[in-house]
């Protein structure tokens, strides 16, 4: 069933890989970040700690649900629809992606965590998420599209540390989600300034910047 | 011996079955009352009794292709265990066999619709075989993926290796490769989001454009075939998805034909629920079903 959570993970990282709408970019993001709640939940079903379901609700509800309505009404605002043209296209992102995949397994299980007891899939699936995150960093044009990079890179983390929590403290990853909910607070501003400076908020315009 | 001859039998007869089921679903969504179930063989008996009419233009490979499909159709099924109903012949990679059996046929049919000499057959042809050439590393990778998990690369041992009890261990996997199977089974038989079956415009058909100029007994025997195809790629599913072994043969039986109708079901409510993709778009799906297959062969 873990398994099956992981892989969904990975699913939702390629299917971020291959789209070219915001509002669908956004969507995956938060069922990402949902599929990452129920995953710290029954991670530790048996023995559940209140630390750790605090932790898997608090995923929950901020990636699956605060901070899709947070970008939601950011594509609102700045009127945003499409990715128009990404550096790297869609399917090549995608094959690119599946190269990365297998790359992440190898390196996965060439270095094995100490204590990690829950699966053999959870530092792939950290080392994938953390690629594509960056992946689509560097590859989209859309500022959007990079908040949900770094956000697909934070849920990289995440697998890492769910899958890990018996010995990572509860206060780091409370910590790192309360971080991100203010990061996205902070971008949803920024790009609301750059979409007012720049008439629209493609990041190539931001090399005009410089004085 | 005998029990070997169950899963071909079983196909022969309620192949053209599960398109009645299909039909009847659709309708069921749309609110009609829908052809009656057994409309498929009432066509068949229909088209079986006609003549034929060829073209000038055509060749012997025109009239060679409808018996050759439904021949290597069956051939097919010789090979094909579904769940715990063995093969009647099964050799190691026999399950590369089966792909290229079914390759085999598909190089009959374009070939007979290049034979006529239409243009608009060569395009529907030049579809037919892009997105073939797609969807068949799905099926190879999702076999190659079960090869893996049972050590074995002859369907019958790996049909009767996949348990219930894999499925607790492996669920990933199997889950992956029947999401892949699945996508390819809706392209290869030309269904909906690939596809549209009950559609004859000119500029959206994929599959049904070959088959255009086939009257008489020779549509008969396609239509047969492709019935056939769907069971074969569906049986596939069926084996991997309903993880029944029993060992007692009508158990064993009834499984299968429930999963398949289930399938069948199953596709009705795709067909009736989406709307067929944009050509454009099916490459994105096949290799979506590709990569589906390729992380169920990664993964173990």
């Amino acid at each position: 069933m873990l398994d099956l959570l992981i892989i969904m993970v990975v699913l939702t990282n390629l299917r971020l890989l291959a789209t070219s709408r915001i509002e669908s970019l956004i969507s995956w993001a938060g069922i990402q970040g949902m599929v990452l709640g129920i995953f710290a939940l029954l991670s530790r079903w048996k023995h559940l700690e209140p630390d750790i379901f605090v932790v898997g609700l608090a995923a929950f509800s901020f990636k699956g649900i605060v901070i899709p309505a947070m970008l939601f009404r950011l594509v609102v605002a700045v009127r945003s629809k499409r990715e128009a043209d990404p550096y790297v296209g869609f399917i090549a992102s995608n094959l690119i992606g599946l190269l990365a995949f297998v790359g992440a397994l190898w390196l996965g299980h060439r270095l094995p965590i100490p204590g990690n007891d829950m699966s053999n899939l959870v530092l792939p699936a950290t080392l994938f998420s953390i690629f594509s995150g960056l992946f689509l960093i560097i590859s989209r044009k859309n500022a959007i599209s990079q908040v949900i990079g770094f956000l697909t890179m934070e849920n990289g983390t995440f697998v890492l540390g769910v899958g890990t929590l018996y010995y990572a403290p509860f206060l780091v990853e409370i910590g790192a989600l309360l971080d991100i909910l203010v990061a996205v607070l902070v971008w949803s501003v920024l790009i609301r300034y750059m979409n007012r400076a720049f008439h629209g908020i493609t990041t190539e315009q931001l090399t005009k910047l410089k004085g | 011996m005998i029990t070997n001859l169950f899963h071909p039998l079983l196909a022969l007869i309620f192949a053209p079955l599960m398109r009645g089921i299909i039909n009847k679903t659709k309708a069921f969504f749309a609110g009609r009352l829908g052809p009656p179930l057994l409309q498929p063989y009432y066509d068949l008996k229909k088209l079986l009794k006609k003549g034929c009419v060829y073209s000038k233009t055509t060749g012997f490979v025109f009239v060679l292709a409808p018996v050759a499909g439904v021949a290597l159709c069956v051939l097919c099924l010789l090979f094909l265990p579904c769940g715990n109903l063995p093969a009647l012949i099964s050799f190691q990679g026999d399950l590369i066999f089966i792909v290229y059996l079914l390759g085999i046929m598909r190089f009959l049919t374009v070939l007979a619709a290049m034979d006529t000499g239409s243009a608009f057959e060569g395009m529907g042809a030049s579809r037919e075989v892009a997105f073939s050439a797609l969807a068949e590393p799905t099926m190879l990778f999702g076999l190659a993926a079960l090869a893996r998990k049972a050590e074995s690369f002859s369907l019958t041992p790996m049909m009767h290796r996949i348990t219930a009890e894999v499925w607790l261990t492996d669920a990933p996997t199997l889950a992956m490769v029947i999401a892949g199977l699945l996508l390819v089974f809706l392209a290869e038989n030309s269904r909906i989001p690939v596809d549209d079956p009950a559609t004859h415009l000119e500029l959206t058909m994929i599959h049904e454009v070959m088959i255009l100029d086939h009257s008489g007994v020779d549509l008969g025997f396609i239509e047969y075939a492709s019935a056939l195809k769907m069971w074969i790629l569906g049986s596939l599913i069926i084996g991997l998805a309903v993880p029944i072994r029993s060992g007692i043969i009508w158990a064993d039986i009834f499984s299968v034909l429930v999963g398949l109708i289930a399938l069948a079901i199953l596709v009705g409510v795709i067909e009736s629920i989406m709307a067929r993709f944009r050509m454009r778009l099916v490459p994105q799906l096949l290799i979506g079903a590709c990569i589906f297959s390729i992380i169920g062969f990664l993964v173990q």
